[in-house]
């Protein structure tokens, strides 16, 4: 596992902040993090119903659990990032290299970096029903950049494709990603890639 | 892509306020292709064996039963009881599920659905135990009997040879 | 990343262009063709020994098995 220094923000007060980005997360790390995040999905999941807050203004990770795919690190092909902020797991990312391949017609069958998951910690959500509005953000920028870089360093040329939770499609959009599409074996999430022209835009600030 | 140099360094600050801005905007940068069946509430209930889980243990306590009693009345082993009600077991068999329904005056049929052994008949009763366990108390404090059985535990445990 | 052990690669000379055409087919170096082999061969032979198939499926969405013994 190799660490690296980088900045997030803390949202009160509007400043950034010092913190780390853990690239070969083990499968233990996984059942750690859910083991630190779960009390606090229980918590919002309990007053989400509580307040009768409909379904559609849920957020849409509340259910995840990343202990479930502790496993999956076990294989060559996937790739655990994490970012440590004051001492506790701010965001997670699995990253895969070899269940996906490009689907952009000029890049058709080359292979890239594929997001299977990426979530920040559930009191980094801004939840406006809950009047929560979060403790960190850009955790998810910082992540994502994660995975163009790793995409760069295994010689993919910064090629990333992922499947965007509805809230999400707008943020990958302008982050230079093409969407192709729904796909339904992906429970009709829209796919979206990152080409190698767009990735270098990406990275260049 | 030639140089690595480019992306060693980190982001600049402005970059990094103006993306932020764009989360906050979009709500949310979460991706995940299996999100929705990594247990997202519309599936079975059957996978959230805490909710099933905690639900038995409700109603073992509201009849003022201990697990030993209720395993005794319901003839069903201890460590599967306990099991169930710390949510480990993922699918309970069918005999026990059956066993608890008598014993807690619960009905056979619907308990089975809770716990996934059953089709789910209609989406009223996974949210009315989804309500349920959203309002009922955590265990987080313990009665004056459990702290008795707690602290004759711990005591246990400090005077056995492997503790250091 | 972590440090990085090498191993010489003894290849025919049809396999080095295999690699080669790889490579170049899919704009990558030799030795990230390699790595990206050794990960799928991983992920498959992981699944066949947990007892499950590989299958290839056509465009015409017609399955055709392919088992690795």
């Amino acid at each position: 596992m190799s660490e690296r220094p980088i900045e997030i923000i803390r949202r009160e007060g509007e400043i950034h902040v010092p913190a780390i980005v853990y690239d070969g997360l083990k499968p233990a790390d996984l059942v750690l993090i859910e083991r630190a995040w779960g009390p606090t999905r229980l918590r919002l999941l309990q007053e989400l119903l509580g307040r009768d807050v409909p379904r559609s203004e849920w957020p849409e990770s509340l259910h995840w659990d990343w202990s479930r795919k502790a496993d999956e690190l076990r294989y060559l092909e996937a790739t655990g990032f994490g970012i440590v902020c004051e001492r506790e797991w701010q965001g997670v990312m699995l990253t895969k290299t070899v269940s996906h391949v490009a689907q952009l017609p000029a890049e058709k069958g080359r292979p890239l970096v594929y997001v299977d998951y990426l979530e920040s910690a559930p009191w980094n959500w801004r939840i406006r029903p809950l009047g929560q509005e979060g403790q960190y953000k850009a955790v998810g920028t910082v992540l994502f950049r994660e995975a163009v870089r790793q995409s760069v360093k295994e010689g993919f040329h910064g090629r990333v494709g992922l499947h965007a939770l509805p809230k999400a499609e707008e943020f990958y959009r302008r982050c230079g990603l093409t969407p192709l599409g729904r796909d339904r074996r992906k429970q009709n999430l829209t796919y979206f890639e990152l080409g190698p022209t767009e990735a270098e835009g990406f990275l260049r600030d | 892509m030639s140089t690595d140099a480019r992306f060693e360094d980190r982001p600049s600050r402005e970059w990094l306020r103006r993306m932020a801005e764009l989360e906050d905007r979009c709500e949310s940068v979460t991706a995940g292709g299996l999100a929705h069946d990594l247990g997202m509430l519309e599936a079975a209930l059957s996978e959230e064996p805490w909710l099933f889980g905690r639900f038995i243990q409700f109603a073992r306590r509201a009849r003022h039963l201990s697990v030993e009693k209720l395993a005794e009345q319901a003839d069903i082993d201890i460590a599967e009881i306990l099991g169930i009600e710390c949510g480990a077991n993922m699918k309970p068999a069918p005999r026990t599920v059956h066993k608890l329904a008598q014993t807690l005056g619960l009905s056979s049929g619907k308990l089975m659905e809770l716990c996934g052994l059953a089709e789910p008949q209609d989406e009223g009763l996974r949210l009315a135990a989804l309500r349920f366990a959203a309002r009922s108390e955590p265990v987080t404090e313990l009665s004056a009997a459990e702290r008795e059985a707690f602290e004759e535990f711990v005591k246990v445990l400090s005077e056995s040879p492997e503790s250091i | 990343m972590a440090e990085k052990r090498t191993m010489t690669l003894n290849l025919t000379p049809t396999e080095m262009e295999a690699v080669e055409e790889l490579a170049r087919r899919k704009q990558l170096s030799k030795t990230a063709v390699i790595r990206q082999a050794l990960r799928l061969y991983q992920i498959v032979d992981a699944r066949m020994e947990k007892g499950d198939k590989l299958f290839f499926e056509d465009s015409a969405e017609k399955k055709a098995e392919v088992m690795m013994i």
